[in-house]
């Protein structure tokens, strides 16, 4: 029954000696991920994806058929390869872009809708694989799409009028965003597990997909018929830019699956704020590069740059402002044991007071960058734009949050407070908006007002300052409000830190005296550390 | 080392406590059943045990690892059975216990190995290339069973697994439990069927609206119950004669007919019995059957939770 009971009963059996490539092919097997294997095994023997398989195939023939058919009555061959490599690519685009992810989607959800996902969380299965497993599953099949339309698509440059290169950059690039559209379906799929959530989600996801690849085709469309834009520095920059951003993209769905399938005493936040700072700092190297080297002193470009970093980390951040504010049990014993470097890693901690932290950290990090590279080039009204844009982001995210953090401990409060943010902002431009139209007020009514952040931010950049004054004063009150909100349970924060290192620390020295002294015995850490002030306020 | 320790563990879905303040322990090598009324909480306790549901208040320790502080090193040690289960569509079942034992990290041999094993343990060798959506309820119940002891476990909750069982697969999944027990792991099994788990338990745990009633072995429990037990007897002398001559026995009360017979509880011990034989013998009552005074679960099902039904 046991593995090594297991492993001994096995030995008899290798008597005849095996062939290194097999043994090499066993090795390989058993580390291929479990849910890859199941879920080909499961394809392999289902009629779903080999009928759909044959069926896309046969589309792209027959539309490939009929329009060398058209070609020849009409006379104008000339057109034909890149209206040939228009069609086949276009059905390949849906089979890659909307349903393989979709398949990914239903495949995850089908372990909630099965009732088979209980008994795959207690195994010993990571998040990690279970995510990785299906996004693999899907990968799979997409490759099977590519490799069955590769030779149609590489025909049509035979055909002529279709460059080569454009083709080979097409289909790494629609590969890429295959696997990222794949990791983004499987961590939509984890965000609910009853059926009309899951319906809602099916949809939303379903009008997400179909565009992509609507978007994919009209791209491979550009690329194909003009490829001299491979040539154009600014086409050239927005695909390495679009590169990096997929992979980032992937790694941050792929991580937000993950805490979502994991325990929920794990540590369900570090690694998405990780990530979160990544993102960061690969849009600041992009601006630095871009602003300082490519096209130096193009304030536009840094402008545009550090927002999208925000822009981008801002749906991570509303959930890391409400997370509950204690450690949980384990996550409490996790605390580095130094207080020092408790102390660094504090913005990467779990906790709403730490996730207020964290932005002030990115917001610091930003205006610090855009500074260093905008100052010397005389650029001030660049860090004045970014400095008003971090601000906006602590009084947004802060605000709201620290105010709920003073009587909110419930999911179903903080899951309120995620909503409350976003329809907040849309409020206080719209509403003044509406006063406006009530009251005849021409440039509210046009949404400039001071409670508009977009209206703002634009006079900021525009170096409007007089239009953007009221704005300034009344986010000046936000942030200030904001601060007032969040001292106390920053301040709770920090000491809980220092509490959870200090525990640690103790425990740790209990553990060594206790094995420099065997006679102890074993079951003396039982409910140690800074754990249970966590445990009351679940 | 304690195998399974449920300490204090209170669950609530919103107003509704289904768990309130459970606390039992079970031993390596020992059968636990668990018995209550159906919206107990059994499977909500069995669901906090095996890390699927976090309780309110309250931990539970496998071998000595919480559930709570380190879930993922008190899976490798427990096996977990749920009451209802799904199936993996177009999948074999020797593929569904090769897919579990990858998930468990078994590799090359020992995974093709220990997969047998458990097939040959459940009965399941033969049908290992059937469909697992095309199985009955009962090899499904199997199948089940089969997974949870892949990664051989010390402790294994069943949440059910009689239940859908013909008689003779009943007969072998209580043979599967006690090997089970034999291999000295902890076993805690929740039952409707009462009679099933009184023959192979070493203890039970009475659970109804969450809290629970009483726990330990089943004798014990009884006798603290009802301290008197049930007698039935049956004469060849008319009835009243019978009847009569029971109300004037000390120790006997709540005299009732019963199956041409008549029942009724005593206190008294064993020899105060034999010496009542005794004298309806002599009274030249002629008695025939005179039987009763085992322990029954459904006696203790009753009247533990008769009281909270109404
Ligand atoms: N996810 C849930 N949400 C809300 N209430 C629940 C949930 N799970 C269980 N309950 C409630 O908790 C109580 C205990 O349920 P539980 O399933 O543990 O009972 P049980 O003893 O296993 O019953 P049965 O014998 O019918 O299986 C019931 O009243 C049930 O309605
Ligand atoms: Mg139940």
């Amino acid at each position: 029954m046991s593995p090594a009971e297991a492993q001994a009963l096995a030995g008899k059996e290798t008597a005849n000696a095996e062939s290194g490539f097999a043994r090499w092919l066993a090795r390989a097997d058993d580390r291929l991920n479990p849910i890859l294997v199941k879920e080909v095994r499961q394809a392999l023997r289902g009629r779903y994806f080999r009928n759909l398989f044959w069926l896309t195939v046969v589309l792209a023939t027959g539309i490939g058929v009929f329009m060398i058919f058209i070609a020849n009555v009409n006379g104008d061959v000339d057109e034909l390869g890149p209206n040939f490599f228009t069609a086949t690519f276009g059905v390949l685009s849906f089979a890659v872009h909307t349903f393989v992810p979709f398949w990914a989607f239903q495949s995850m959800g089908a372990e909630w809708e099965e009732n088979t996902y209980d008994l795959l969380v207690i195994s010993d299965l990571r998040p990690r694989q279970m995510v990785l497993g299906k996004v693999l599953a899907a990968t799979v099949q997409g490759l099977l799409y590519y490799s069955a339309f590769t030779p149609f698509l590489v025909s049509t440059f035979l055909m002529g009028g279709v460059d080569i290169l454009a083709i080979a950059v097409l289909i790494g690039l629609s590969l890429l965003a295959s696997i990222t559209l794949s990791f983004v379906a499987v961590a939509f799929s984890t965000l609910g597990k009853t059926k009309i959530v899951r319906a809602g989600l099916a949809m939303l996801l379903a009008g997400a997909l179909l565009p992509m690849s609507f978007g994919a085709i009209g791209f491979g469309t550009l690329l194909v018929q003009e490829s001299s834009v491979l040539r154009d520095p600014d086409f050239l920059l927005g695909l390495a830019f679009f590169a990096t951003a997929l992979p980032l993209v992937s790694l941050f769905a792929c991580a937000i699956g993950c805490a979502r399938l994991a325990h929920e005493e794990e540590n369900r936040s570090t690694l998405l704020r990780i990530l979160t700072s990544t993102i960061t700092l690969v849009t600041l190297g992009w601006s630095v590069y871009v602003y300082g080297f490519l096209f130096r002193g193009d304030a536009e470009w840094l402008a545009a740059l550090t927002s999208i970093g925000i822009v981008a980390s801002s749906a991570a951040y509303l959930f890391f402002v409400t997370e509950a504010e204690p450690f949980g049990r384990r996550v409490a014993q996790q605390v580095p044991r130094s207080t020092g470097l408790a102390l660094l890693a504090l913005p990467w901690l779990p906790g709403g007071a730490r996730g207020v932290a964290l932005i002030v950290v990115h917001g610091v990090l930003a205006v610090l960058v855009t500074a260093a590279l905008a100052l010397p080039l005389g650029d001030p009204e660049v860090v004045a734009f970014v400095a008003v844009f971090q601000l906006y982001a602590f009084a947004i995210f802060g605000l709201p949050s620290g105010i709920a953090a003073f009587g909110i401990r419930s999911l179903r409060g903080r899951t309120a407070v995620r909503v409350l943010i976003p329809l907040g902002v849309g409020l206080a431009a719209f509403l003044p908006a509406l006063v406006g139209f009530v009251a005849d007020h021409g440039d509210w009514m046009r949404f400039e007002h001071p409670f508009n952040p977009v209206y703002v931010l634009a006079c900021v950049a525009s170096q409007r300052w007089e239009d953007a004054t009221g704005g300034l004063v009344v986010l000046g009150a936000t942030v200030l409000f904001a601060l007032i909100a969040n001292t106390k349970r920053v301040a709770r924060a920090v000491a809980e830190t220092q509490r959870c290192a200090q525990a640690r620390r103790e425990r740790e020295a209990r553990h060594a005296a206790r094995d420099a002294e065997p006679s102890a015995g074993p079951s003396a850490e039982l409910g140690a550390g800074g754990a249970s002030d966590a445990a009351t306020e679940r | 080392m304690t195998a399974l320790e449920v300490r204090g563990i209170t669950k609530a879905f919103r107003t509704l406590k289904a768990v309130d303040e459970v606390s039992f322990t079970v031993e390596h090598g020992a059968i636990y059943g668990f018995i209550g009324p159906n919206g107990a909480g059994k499977t909500t306790t069995m669901r906090i045990c095996a890390t699927l549901e976090l309780p309110d208040r309250g931990d539970v320790f496998v071998d000595g690892v919480s559930v709570l502080d380190d879930p993922r090193r008190a899976r490798k040690k427990l096996g977990f059975m749920p009451d209802t289960y799904g199936a993996y569509p177009q999948t074999t079942i020797r593929e569904y216990l090769d897919f579990y034992a990858r998930a468990y990290g078994l590799a090359g041999k020992a995974r093709k190995a220990t997969v047998d094993q458990v097939l040959a343990f459940t009965s399941l060798a033969e049908l290992d290339h059937k469909l697992i959506h095309t199985l009955s309820k009962g090899m499904k119940q199997r199948l089940c069973l089969a997974k949870t002891m892949l990664h051989d476990p010390s402790v294994l909750i069943l949440d059910e697994p009689a239940a859908g069982l013909d008689p003779r697969a009943r007969i072998e999944l209580r043979e599967l439990v006690k090997a089970l027990a034999a291999m000295n792991k902890a076993l805690l099994i929740s039952s409707h069927i009462l009679s099933e788990l009184a023959e192979m338990c070493d203890g039970v745990a009475v659970i109804e609206s969450g809290k629970l009633l009483a726990q330990g072995r089943v004798d014990a429990i009884q006798k603290r119950l009802q301290p008197h037990h049930t007698i039935w007897v049956r004469a060849l002398c008319a009835p009243d004669a019978l009847e009569k001559a029971l109300l004037e026995e000390p120790d006997v009360s709540n005299v009732r007919a019963e199956r041409g017979g008549f029942g009724f509880d005593y206190t008294g011990d064993d020899e105060a019995r034999a010496r009542m034989l005794a004298r309806l013998v002599q009274r030249g009552l002629q008695p025939v059957e005179f039987a009763g005074g085992e322990v029954k679960l459904e006696d203790i099902f009753m009247s533990l939770t008769e009281g909270k039904l109404q």
